[in-house]
């Protein structure tokens, strides 16, 4: 399960967003579950995960827990910190 | 503390996630991947975000095609943007730093209070005129609390010109169908006024012909008997004529009347077994059966939804045409034939497809008629034959047509001469 917390409009939030979609579909097809949250929106969730920085991606499940920052642009970083193999 | 190797190593492994994962962090944000931080100062939640990173907010207010401005408490203009000013046609001067309301139609102020007090406490939304340049401009405003960050009311203008011209346009072809309508219901009154005016007429007319008829049948009846030993014979021959011709006079009234009738008389409409009206006509006809030796057929007769004592003359009539034009020589086979189908399957190009109907033929072997009749046979009067052939008053069938239109149906007529008719009757069901 993957969370990806953005900052509404901002550029960067826009580029992750982006970019996550995009590894799901070719990578990651049903392997995870993809949540996008807007902490303008939502402020208290982002302070329930001690969100600091934004954007940023946590997986959830399969533990361990891990936590990326920043715009996922490089597809192969993202795919080894979240242990998975590429299809 | 003793810790032992295990532990030891899965202390470190733990420690190596930390790094990375750190080590990410750090590198993402020498890279200026990061543009936002959600900060927890004295337990407010505070989300910091760095200069153009509200680029795309900016160009949605600025650029996109509806005004947008923020309102202080005093309903003072602190910022618009372009398109307000275009909507306007006003100068930025004319509107920044500058109270609002100086660009509401006087009419609509009051409302635009009201919304924006609700504005400064939550959210409003409302249609109000604005006023510039002498022209008034309507619009949808929608207002929202900028609260706490701001002591502002943010406001979105959206122009409904367009919308409005539109609604006059729906208003102005409303007024022109209720008017029409109007003229129609007055048309309506004159037109049933006008039928009830000519049912009284058949009505009387026929009632006050009638009365001196019957009393010329009934003299002539009396003399014929007291006195038909004291005429000669050519007054015998004076007196049968006679009261032929009123008898003949008697038949075209009432046929008269039966033609007039069909419109204006009640339209009820039953469920009815089309074999039950096809024995009360043979049971009405059963001497003139009997006398010719003539046989009906009836086949696939059922239920059907029409106007009975309409369709019992229809049929009364049709059966006694068949009855007087037989061949001497052939006595009278008459087959009534129905079915219940769609248009499209009907022999008949001028029938709607898709809709069902209900085909009454009623074919005959008598004397027929040529191909080129076929229509005039349903007017008025239209005799094909001399008066002293055969006799009657040339309305039949055109009482026949009209109750087959009065159902909302077509009838059409086909024959040979010498071999026999078929008429066709095509009434809409369901």
């Amino acid at each position: 399960m993957l969370q990806l917390y953005v900052t509404g409009m901002s550029p960067k939030s826009m580029e992750a967003i982006e970019n996550i979609k995009q590894l799901c579909d070719e990578h990651l097809k049903d392997a995870f579950e993809l949540e996008i949250i807007d902490i303008y929106k939502n402020p208290e969730r982002a302070s329930e995960q001690h969100i600091v920085f934004s954007p940023s991606l946590i997986k959830q499940l399969p533990l361990p827990r891990k936590t990326l920052i920043g715009t996922l642009a490089d597809t192969a970083k993202v795919i080894k910190a979240l242990g998975i193999s590429f299809k | 503390m003793e810790l032992s190797t295990e532990n030891l190593i899965d202390k470190i492994k733990e420690l190596e996630h930390k790094l990375e994962e750190y080590e990410q962090f750090i590198e993402a944000i020498k890279a200026g991947e990061v543009d936002g931080f959600a900060l927890n100062r004295n337990n407010q939640h505070e989300i910091l975000t760095f200069e153009g990173s509200d680029y795309a907010y900016r160009m949605l207010v600025e650029s996109f095609g509806e005004g947008a401005l923020t309102l202080s408490e005093d309903v003072i203009t602190v910022y618009t943007n372009n398109y307000f000013l275009e909507l306007m046609n006003l100068p930025y001067e004319s509107v920044i730093g500058k109270s609002f309301y100086q660009f509401i139609d006087p009419e609509s102020q009051d409302i635009f209070t009201q919304l924006f007090r609700k504005g400064l406490s939550g959210q409003s939304k409302g249609e109000i005129n604005l006023i510039t340049k002498n022209k008034l401009i309507p619009v949808y405003v929608s207002l929202t609390s900028l609260y706490p960050t701001l002591p502002n009311v943010g406001m979105i203008v959206t122009d409904m010109s367009a919308k409005k011209i539109q609604e006059n346009i729906l208003k102005e072809n409303e007024v022109e169908i209720k008017k029409k309508a109007a003229q129609l219901e007055v048309k309506n009154i004159e037109l049933e006024k006008m039928n009830k005016e000519l049912e009284s007429f058949a009505y009387i007319s026929s009632h006050d012909l009638q009365e001196p008829l019957r009393k010329i049948q009934t003299f002539a009846t009396r003399i014929m008997e007291k006195e038909f030993g004291n005429l000669s014979d050519s007054g015998k021959d004076h007196f049968i004529r006679m009261q032929s011709s009123a008898q003949k006079m008697q038949t075209l009234i009432e046929d008269l009347l039966a033609y007039s009738r069909i419109n204006t008389s009640q339209r009820v409409f039953e469920t009815t077994d089309l074999n039950k009206i096809v024995d009360e006509v043979k049971e009405d006809l059963k001497e003139v059966i009997k006398d010719k030796k003539a046989s009906i057929e009836v086949t696939g007769l059922g239920d059907v939804c029409i106007i009975p004592f309409q369709f019992r003359q229809l049929m009364h009539n049709l059966i006694v045409n068949s009855l007087k034009f037989s061949n001497p020589d052939n006595p009278p086979h008459i087959i009534i034939k129905s079915e219940i189908t769609e248009g499209e399957n009907l022999n008949n190009p001028t029938l709607a497809p898709e809709t069902k109907y209900c085909h009454i033929s009623v074919m005959d072997n008598g004397i027929g008629f040529e191909k080129q009749y076929k229509e005039k046979i349903f007017e008025v009067f239209q005799r094909l034959h001399a008066k002293n052939e055969y006799d009657g008053t040339g309305i039949g069938l055109s009482i026949v047509k009209k109750i087959v239109e009065s159902h909302g149906g077509i009838i059409t007529a086909d024959g040979e001469p010498h071999k026999g008719a078929v008429f066709d009757i095509y009434i809409p069901v369901g």
